[in-house]
């Protein structure tokens, strides 16, 4: 095993990006179970919490079966060594009603994340989280959106925030290697602080996009158990991680522990193993939110329109998450247009 | 203010004011006007004209810009209140003419927190270069104007990663760029130049300092700098984490100092000249925090490495200031140690 490669940090996303997987339905018993596993597993960083990160349990983007202290404090209870983190959407996120208990709670990595051209909006969480000591990672979501210049210059205000690190997220499954790469790369040249990189499935590309961000330079990587997440899921963790290890990455997880971890979460926290779903395959090519997977079906069938149709339009007209309205909204446009 | 940080600011002022009362004698009777009162330097800067006149009786006039006048009168209640002292609420840039009898003006106002810079990259050039022209503008309709400081940045610099060498007046400048990362940068090297042209085309006295770093009272303790994190860390009675490996090297110049040297410059300096203003006697960030941890009780311990990746930027920003040091027989009155342990206080004090 090579000792002079950089190090990198897996974050594990199971507990909350899953949380999208089962309409935010994650019981108390399955965050007990997996942590417990997540932790004797060594896995650096388990993030915890509604799908759409603190604050956000809502009639809007879901409602979830457990209150946001409920699972920060039955998720600390089981993670000893592991450090346990959140994501927040300001906005979705306060400081006085989320980050505060949230602290309170013992989170110790807090992911402060806004769509790829609003780091603005992270600038007083991020310094909050600072100024109480904590980790603090900004995280700028749909980064397919845009090119590697205004991400940077995004990225760079969370750096000067005092983000200790930028993850661009692949929220809709978009990337394909070369992209991270260009993206990654850029961003490592231009920033202070480490960059990571947090795929999504839909074309196929979880594993490949991470070993594409890692080769770029990139020092944090999520992944989720059995790729459990939103849409067709995320990069699958445990083989994320022994590719890594077959990199020559030595990332301090136990790997047998990691596969017992992930089985587990394949028992207990799925009602089915994320797929990458025709459905899914739109979505990523539209550049649409993995996560509108659920609603977009749904809805699709209610307005008796084809999900692809709905996905391509969505993709069309740039709807970020956030704005599930949208999605009533155009499927009625689409619905009355065919009538006519 | 509380007692305690009145208290603390008087000290200051009569322990460094003491050291170089002499070249201060001219400013008796004089008008001063100082734009951006309400920050750091502006604010160090009322507190000295406030003490020399209460206890020297120079009868200094000064005239505070700033664009809010509630925070001026919060943070510096007996300046605000004091005779000789008017405050002229106005953004800079919506200047066209300052009070005829000014003699001196100090243009200070630049926000340098590089989270504005970032956030407001447009708001942070505008104001710098409209905000200076506006200056310009108005001081060339003052009859016995003497000089001029433009408070610029050490920002115009071209620091080079692992070099440890202090920039000096004729060191690099940022090699052009148009980035958005560089607003701050190039709008300070703007001001510079438009000050040569102001001297050309307005027959304007100008005189340009580059601050780098410095510390103590008017400096909330949330601004991004090492030291404030750290008496933050410390205070907090948590942990002093440093991201790296500690050899990160900066200096800090204490607020009184900075007075005495803005003013002493702005007396003497001959128009178009530039100076460094800072400390350049340099601590690596691991020294600074083990400072700063020996001022508490408990001493809180210091964290090398905490970045969970084990990304490493070392960087050093210190300036060389010889050239204010022989022109002007200046120099630190304030040590580090001595400059760390007033901050803190500063900071214990308004709890």
């Amino acid at each position: 095993m090579s000792n002079n490669k950089q190090k990198i940090l897996i974050s594990d996303s199971t507990l909350r990006d899953g949380n999208h997987a089962v309409l935010h339905q994650l019981t108390e018993q399955q965050i007990a179970t997996y942590c417990t596993a997540a932790n004797s597993a060594g896995v650096p960083i388990v993030e915890v919490g509604h799908g759409n990160g603190l604050g956000a349990s809502s009639l809007q983007v879901g409602e979830a079966a457990v209150d946001d202290l409920t699972m920060l404090t039955i998720a600390r209870k089981h993670l000893k060594n592991s450090r346990l983190g959140i994501h927040a959407i300001p906005g979705f996120a306060t400081i006085e009603r989320d980050l505060k208990p949230a602290i309170n709670c013992g989170v110790d990595v807090f992911r402060i994340a806004a769509h790829c051209t609003e780091a603005d909006i992270t600038e007083r969480h991020i310094r909050f989280c600072r100024m109480e000591g904590k980790i603090v990672f900004g995280v700028l979501m749909m980064s397919h959106m845009v090119e590697k210049e205004i991400l940077a210059d995004e990225a760079r205000k969370m750096q000067n925030y005092g983000a200790e690190g930028i993850i661009l997220m692949d929220s809709a499954g978009n990337y394909l290697p070369n992209d991270v790469k260009e993206k990654v790369s850029f961003l490592k040249e231009n920033l202070k602080v480490s960059v990571g990189f947090h795929s999504h499935n839909n074309l196929g590309m979880g594993i490949a996009n991470s070993v594409a961000a890692v080769e770029a330079g990139a020092a944090i990587i999520d992944g989720c158990a059995r790729g459990f997440g939103a849409g067709a899921g995320n990069a699958q963790l445990e083989v994320l991680v022994a590719v890594l290890e077959r990199m020559g990455y030595n990332l301090g997880i136990d790997l047998y522990k990691l596969l017992d971890a992930s089985d587990l979460a394949e028992r207990e926290l799925m009602e089915k193993m994320p797929t990458v779903g025709s459905t899914s395959i739109v979505s990523g090519l539209s550049g649409v939110f993995s996560g509108y997977l659920k609603p977009v079906n749904r809805i699709a069938k209610e307005f008796d329109i084809d999900p692809r149709d709905l996905f391509f339009e969505l993709g069309r007209q740039k709807v970020v998450a956030g704005q599930e309205d949208r999605i009533i909204e155009i499927a009625a446009e689409l619905s009355n247009s065919g009538k006519n | 203010m509380k007692k305690e940080q009145k208290k603390l600011m008087t000290d200051d002022c009569e322990r460094v004011y003491s050291e170089v009362s002499g070249k201060l004698d001219v400013l008796s009777g004089a008008t001063l006007l100082i734009t951006g009162g309400s920050g750091f330097m502006g604010s160090w800067l009322c507190e000295m004209v406030y003490y020399m006149n209460e206890i020297h009786k120079m009868d200094i006039r000064l005239f505070v810009i700033a664009r809010d006048h509630e925070r001026f009168e919060s943070r510096l209640p007996h300046v605000a209140s004091a005779k000789n002292i008017e405050f002229i609420c106005t953004d800079i840039r919506n200047v066209s003419e300052f009070p005829r009898e000014v003699n001196y003006i100090i243009h200070a106002a630049a926000n340098p927190d590089s989270r504005f810079h970032s956030s407001r990259p447009f708001e942070t050039m505008s104001t710098i270069a409209e905000g200076t022209g506006a200056v310009f503008r108005a001081a060339s309709l003052v009859s016995d104007l003497r000089n001029i400081i433009n408070a610029g940045s050490s920002a115009v610099y071209s620091s080079e990663p692992n070099n440890r060498e202090k920039f000096s007046e004729i060191s690099p400048g940022l090699p052009l760029n148009s980035k958005v990362s560089n607003s701050f940068s190039e709008a300070n090297r703007y001001s510079e130049t438009l000050c040569s042209a102001a001297r050309n085309e307005l027959r304007l006295p100008i005189v340009t300092i580059r601050p780098f770093t410095f510390c103590g009272a008017y400096q909330d303790i949330d601004s991004p700098w090492a030291l404030n994190n750290f008496i933050n860390d410390a205070m907090c009675k948590r942990r002093i984490r440093i991201h790296g490996d500690g050899e990160t090297f900066r200096s800090y110049m204490y607020g009184a100092d900075l007075a005495v040297w803005v003013l002493i410059i702005m007396l003497h300096a001959r128009s178009g000249q530039i100076y460094n203003v800072g400390n350049s006697n340099g601590f690596s960030l691991r020294e600074i925090a083990e400072k700063v941890a020996s001022c508490f009780q408990p001493a809180p311990s210091v964290l090398l490495n905490t970045s969970l990746t084990g990304d490493i930027n070392q960087s050093t920003l210190l300036p060389d200031v010889t050239k204010a040091e022989k022109e002007f027989g200046l120099k630190q009155y304030t040590n580090i140690d001595t400059a760390i342990q007033k901050t803190i206080q500063w900071y214990k004090n308004a709890c």
